[in-house]
């Protein structure tokens, strides 16, 4: 990565989904719209200055405040109104029931994201990437840990904010396969701007099979090894949790897949034995304020043998 | 190829503000260095093969083997001779 | 024709008088009113002075906020740039928002206010020119303290508005945060004054015959937005006191886990926060329409309806706030109704946007440096007020909310509604306070290269937000279209600054000050008021008003102004003095004594900014002192300014008699209180908003109230200080020579008061409520606190009294301090009987 998570053209307008696609016409009936008044006023700024005098005398009464300031923006605006009302509750509407079911909770500063069942319990857990399938619906509740972030990501829908206290609900869909980037859009603290994550949208039977694969790898027994031993001995497993080991930490993210993620460190960093190296040793030269400590007294051997172990994380 | 792999994420590397890594040792001034890795001649070749494959010249480096290819590593090489010179 | 006081109207025909003046009239007047000498300066409280201070302060903070604004544009110039640590960055950003919006746009237009009104109006000077200084000096220190925090790293960094819980000790366990509630809190006071001054001064010192529909234009705008002020300030007031008593005392206001809501602050802060903005447009809106005739040559079109799209402007707004929190997860009904309000506010908008149109059309542009800003203005207001429809249109704004797009939207509307139109006002009404004016050759450079800053520095932001560049972040990762945007961005802002620095070239160069002698003139040959020949006594004589353009009407008026041949065209009493006439009317109705130069709103404001610097900084000790020396100087203040002269009546002119003194209704006092009152009783009703919205929000583990019948003992005591306070005035209006012993009867009613509170308080305890406990207990305790520091003014109001009594300075049958003071203790009694029952009512809600 260490791009945008987004590029040309402006993601909204390129919608990916039916919660963002209304948006995009939206988009561009607006500032027709204004590029209309703002022609309209310098017109009359014009025909002000220089017009004949017929029109000029016309444009100077009382009526013409009626008619370009009351009559003319009412009309507009009514119709504006109506238009984004209803569209307000289209997309507003909960997914229906039987949707597919996620959390994500926004916390200092990163994405924690959880796959629920039916009834709402969490069968698996990420950072960071939320894997979905095309063409249906998904229900995203969207929470906090600690202050208010904001849950957007441009090409499948509007923001929304994640509050402590509350939950809120979001429906996104996305109707082709790809990448698409999210950023926290609430300010929230030092590392605000370096908060991100990814939407990967597959093909159904593409997403059953990487489904298959996320539920295997968090059932696979992990063998103990030197670097599952330092991982727990330095104080990782304090704050990481790896399914199925006795890292079980809660604040940071869950590093069972860690190794197939796309990204580290909250979407900013491509995701390679280097960057895995350099995140653990010093991540504070990355990304300055986040949760996590260097790790910089390790020695090097040490080092490499949490990294190599991270990288069996499938 | 640098921003590719994200060598800034341990180093500090000339031209490249972001990130600012501060695990392994600046790269600035390479053109400056005797050894590289405190342990080879500086020469582009020695330097190239370092970046590719760390662990292979110096067993018990921290630096990993990075996913490129000898034309890459000699490319990074060259770029971190010709902008320490800067 | 009618009248509102009894006033004959055929008086007016006496003028102007045809009898030569006596000589030494002037002279006197220029005695009376003289300038001050060294540290006279920090004295000084007429208009001329504090005005030009107050512009010139607000103008720093324009460019310290600039300059701030200057480096982040480096930061941003391209990506992941480490020009300024994030720390850093987030302080600048913190500090750029909140200094524009608090300490330059706010004050600025309150200056341009204190600075234009009086001669608008020709009054000699607003009504509580003492109060003006001390707004103005706890302003500026406690201003500066507040930017020097940025160069010992103690900044805020919450943002401008400063969101709970970011914003809670939990997550911001520094004292930055504690420095912007103490920032805010100064910004408050003196906008309440201001805004107390403004109203006062324009209902009650305009000049005799200027009815409410010959007031300029202006002072309509200026009287909008101080109403405004006292409306929406007192939310944003009892907002940073709730957050700063969860930081100090950990009270849960804003913390879910213990009853409150993070969303409280967010509803607290914008129900300020958007009037806020119509409260900066709107005095520059008014400022555009009397330049904009001018500029014509030709009156305003359409007056009227300007005047009720302001007036409208300011009910509208505040039904709009939400609308910064269509993101939150509101319910669709509200939704609906803010998305609708928010609309609706461009209509009154686009009708004085016309109205200024149709100006120009009807009679012809004279090109001049204010004149291009101001059509420049109109086109960038335009442009921000369009893409301010389109995040009223709630689908779009759930895209474009908290991203660059609004960045750019609200820059737009700021430059384009304020900044603007504020340059062409330097332009326009420099040769008013200066005996130069400015360059109108520099002035076009000036012109030319802000719009061009403007256009290239915000444009491409709304790009960048659609792009997905969300607001407040330090930095961005690369990709090929932000880093142009954001280069762009960054020109952009140079080619501003580089304007406002060529502005103040220009301003070295050609501005030159001294009141007292004389300025440039009528330059942009303007009908109003403000350009009759004036010193420091502002006019000679106080004409009367017989159209909004009376220059223009009346082309010997500024001569026989300048003879004396119209009202006081002497000092009738040998102190500061102007005339006060009827609110609608404009009836002259008696002739304040005004109060002159003292050092002491100066101390006090001083004394103020120590007070809340050394509680920021948790010196509790130094803050008591400074607390006591702040009374004790505003006291000394106040001791000066209620006094009856001998001369009860007076010949203001042409033979009309009028007196010195007026107590109740038609005092301009009497007016100040009730604004008061106003702004207490607009903080009691967020208090108890406060209190039924958590209700709403966390209805669970709610504590049932005490019994009701310790309520009677509460309500007993309140209705007994009110009692004693009725007592007090009656007393003194049968018996003239009570004054010497009424004193009893005001002291010992805030007893009564606090009595009253102190039992609510222990009924609440023994009901099992505690302030920390919960946000019922918060909101609650909050209540009572508002009640104990009514209290406690009402106690030394009784200090106040005892002294005044004591040296036999009350007298009767009617004296403005005892009234003043009774009806102080009325106001808090009643505010005791409501804290004491909304709370319990709510339980049962």
């Amino acid at each position: 990565m260490t791009e945008a998570l987004f590029g040309w053209p402006p993601p909204v307008l390129d919608p990916m989904g039916p919660y963002a696609e209304p948006v995009r016409t939206v988009a561009w009936a607006l500032s027709g719209m204004g590029a209309l008044v703002t022609t309209l006023v310098v017109a009359a700024l014009f025909v002000a200055w220089r017009g004949p005098p017929v029109w000029r005398a016309r444009l100077g009464g009382q009526t013409s405040i009626l008619v370009f300031g009351v009559a003319l923006p009412a009309v507009v605006l009514a119709a504006l109104l109506i238009w984004g009302l209803m569209l307000t509750a289209k997309l507003d509407r909960p997914a229906a029931d039987g949707a597919m079911r996620v959390r994500v909770t926004g916390e200092m500063w990163w994405f924690r994201v959880q796959y629920l069942d039916p009834q709402g319990r969490v069968i698996a857990e990420d950072a960071n990437e939320l894997h979905i399938p095309t063409g249906q619906p998904v229900a995203i509740e969207l929470a906090s840990a600690d202050v208010i972030h904001s849950f957007w990501v441009p090409h499948l829908s509007g923001k929304k904010d994640m509050i402590p206290g509350r939950t809120n609900r979001l429906t996104v869909q996305a109707d082709r396969i790809g990448r698409y980037g999210g950023v926290c859009a609430e300010y929230c603290g030092r590392a605000h701007a370096l908060m991100g994550m990814v939407v990967i949208a597959h093909a159904p039977d593409e997403f059953g099979r990487w489904w298959g694969a996320r539920r295997a790898a968090a059932a696979t027994p992990k063998p103990d090894s030197a670097g599952f031993a330092l991982f727990t001995d330095s104080g990782c497993a304090a704050c990481h949790t790896v399914d199925g080991t006795r890292a079980v930490g809660r604040t940071g993210p869950n590093l069972t897949n860690v190794a197939a993620r796309q990204t580290l460190g909250g979407g900013i960093l491509p995701n390679n034995r280097g960057t895995m190296t350099g995140w653990v040793g010093h991540s504070q030269s990355i990304k300055p304020g986040n949760r996590m400590p260097n790790y910089d007294r390790l020695e090097p051997r040490q080092l490499q043998d949490i990294v190599t172990y991270l990288e069996t994380l499938k | 190829m640098i921003e590719r792999v994200q060598c800034g994420s341990c180093h500090v590397i000339p031209g490249v503000d972001w990130p600012k890594g501060r695990l392994g040792p600046s790269l600035d001034g390479m053109d400056q260095q005797g050894l590289v890795a405190g342990t080879f001649p500086n020469t582009p070749q020695n330097l190239a093969a370092f970046i590719r494959n760390a662990p292979a010249v110096k067993p018990g480096t921290v630096m990993p083997a990075m996913p490129i290819d000898d034309r890459e590593a000699r490319d990074v090489a060259q770029y971190l001779i010709e902008e320490s010179k800067r | 024709m009618t009248t509102e006081t009894g006033f004959d109207p055929a008086l007016y025909d006496r003028f102007p008088t045809r009898e030569t003046r006596p000589d030494g009239e002037l002279e006197e007047l220029e005695r009376i009113w003289c300038a001050p000498r060294k540290w006279g300066y920090f004295a000084a409280v007429n208009n001329n002075y504090i005005g030009l201070y107050y512009v010139a302060a607000a103008f720093l903070f324009f460019l310290l906020a600039g300059i701030l604004a200057l480096v982040m544009r480096v930061q941003l110039a391209a990506p992941l740039q480490t020009v300024l640590p994030p720390d850093t960055y987030n302080q600048f950003f913190t500090m750029h928002g909140t200094l524009m919006m608090f300490l330059f746009a706010v004050p600025m237009v309150e200056a341009i206010g204190i600075l234009l009104l009086p001669q608008m109006l020709a009054a000699r000077d607003l009504p509580f020119p003492r109060l003006s200084a001390y707004a103005f000096w706890a302003y500026l220190v406690g201003g500066l303290c507040f930017f020097g925090s940025l160069f010992i790293g103690l900044a805020p960094d919450g943002g401008w508005f400063m969101y709970p819980p970011l914003t809670s000790t939990a997550y911001s366990p520094g004292i930055n945060t504690d420095f912007w509630l103490l920032g805010i809190g100064f910004i408050e006071i003196s906008a309440i004054a201001g805004a107390i001054e403004i109203i006062v001064g324009v209902l009650r010192t305009r000049a005799p015959g200027m009815t409410l529909d010959r007031m300029p234009i202006f002072a309509w705008a200026m009287l909008v937005f101080a109403v405004m002020i006292i409306v929406a300030f007192p939310s944003v007031i009892v907002g940073t006191l709730l957050l700063e008593l969860e930081r100090a005392f950990n009270w849960p206001f804003f913390d879910p886990l213990r009853g409150g809501d993070p969303l409280l602050w967010q509803h607290l802060f914008w129900f300020f926060g958007h009037p806020e903005v119509y409260i900066i447009f709107l005095p520059a809106a008014g400022l555009t329409s009397m330049m904009v005739a001018a500029i014509a040559r030709s009156e305003l079109v359409g007056h009227r309806l300007v005047v009720m799209a302001m007036v409208g402007t300011g009910f509208l707004s505040f039904g709009v706030w939400a609308h910064h929190m269509f993101a939150v997860g509101m319910p669709r009904v509200s939704t609906g109704m803010f998305s609708a309000a928010s609309m609706a506010v461009s209509i009154p908008a686009g009708v004085q946007l016309f109205a200024w149109i149709a100006t120009l059309a009807s009679g012809r542009i004279r090109w001049s440096t204010p004149a291009l800003f101001t059509v420049g203005a109109m086109f960038v207001f335009t442009m921000g007020g369009l893409t301010g429809v389109m995040v009223a249109f709630v689908p779009f704004d759930w895209q474009a909310h908290d991203s660059y797009f609004i960045v750019a939207h609200l820059h737009y509307v700021l430059m384009g509604g304020m900044v603007l139109p504020m340059f062409a006002a330097f332009y326009f009404w420099t040769p008013m306070v200066s005996r130069r004016p400015l360059s109108e050759r520099l002035g076009k450079w000036v012109f030319g290269l802000m719009f061009a800053g403007l256009h290239i520095a915000f444009f491409p932001m709304h790009i960048s937000g659609l792009l997905g560049m969300p607001r407040r972040v330090f930095t961005y990762l690369p990709s090929s279209p932000l880093e142009l945007l954001n280069f762009l961005s960054t020109i952009g802002a140079f080619m501003f600054a580089s304007a406002v620095a060529l502005f103040i070239v220009d301003l070295v160069r050609s501005f030159r000050w001294a009141p007292s002698e004389g300025n440039a003139g009528n330059c942009f040959d303007s009908g109003t008021l403000e350009w009759l020949p004036s010193g420091l006594y502002s006019t000679r004589s106080i004409p009367v008003v017989k159209s909004r353009y009376p220059l223009w009407d009346d082309s010997s008026l500024a001569k026989d102004v300048e003879e004396g041949r119209y009202f006081l065209p002497n000092s009738v009493t040998g102190l500061r003095e102007t005339i006060v006439t009827s609110p609608i009317m404009a009836e002259p109705q008696y002739v304040e004594i005004m109060p002159g130069p003292s050092p002491w709103p100066f101390w006090g404001a001083v004394a103020t900014a120590v007070f809340f610097l050394a509680l920021t900084v948790q010196a509790y000790a130094v803050s008591a002192v400074a607390g006591i020396v702040m009374i004790l100087c505003i006291m000394r203040w106040l001791w000066e300014t209620d006094r009856p002269i001998r001369k009860r009546k007076v010949d203001v002119g042409a033979g009309i008699i009028l007196p010195t003194y007026a107590v109740g209704r038609d005092s301009h006092g009497w007016w100040a209180m009730n604004i008061l009152y106003i702004v207490m009783g607009m903080m009691l009703f967020v208090l108890i908003f406060s209190n039924a919205y958590l209700r709403g929000v966390q209805p669970e583990g709610w504590v049932a109230p005490p019994s009701w019948s310790s309520l009677i003992p509460i309500l007993g005591l309140n209705a007994l200080a009110a009692a004693l306070a009725i007592a007090a005035v009656r007393v003194l209006s049968r018996r003239r020579r009570a004054g010497r012993r009424i004193w009893i009867l005001l002291a010992s009613a805030p007893l009564a008061l606090a009595a009253g509170v102190y039992g609510d308080v222990e009924a609440w305890r023994s009901a099992g409520l505690s302030p920390a406990a919960s946000g019922q207990g918060a909101t609650t305790f909050a209540l009572l606190a508002q009640q104990g520091t009514a209290v406690a003014f009402a106690l030394l109001m009784g200090f106040y009294a005892i002294a005044r009594g004591g040296r036999n300075l009350i007298r009767g049958p009617r004296s403005g301090t005892v009234d003043t003071i009774s009806r102080f203790i009325l106001f808090a009694a009643g505010q005791g009987a409501a804290a004491a029952i909304m709370p319990r009512l709510m339980v049962l809600a």
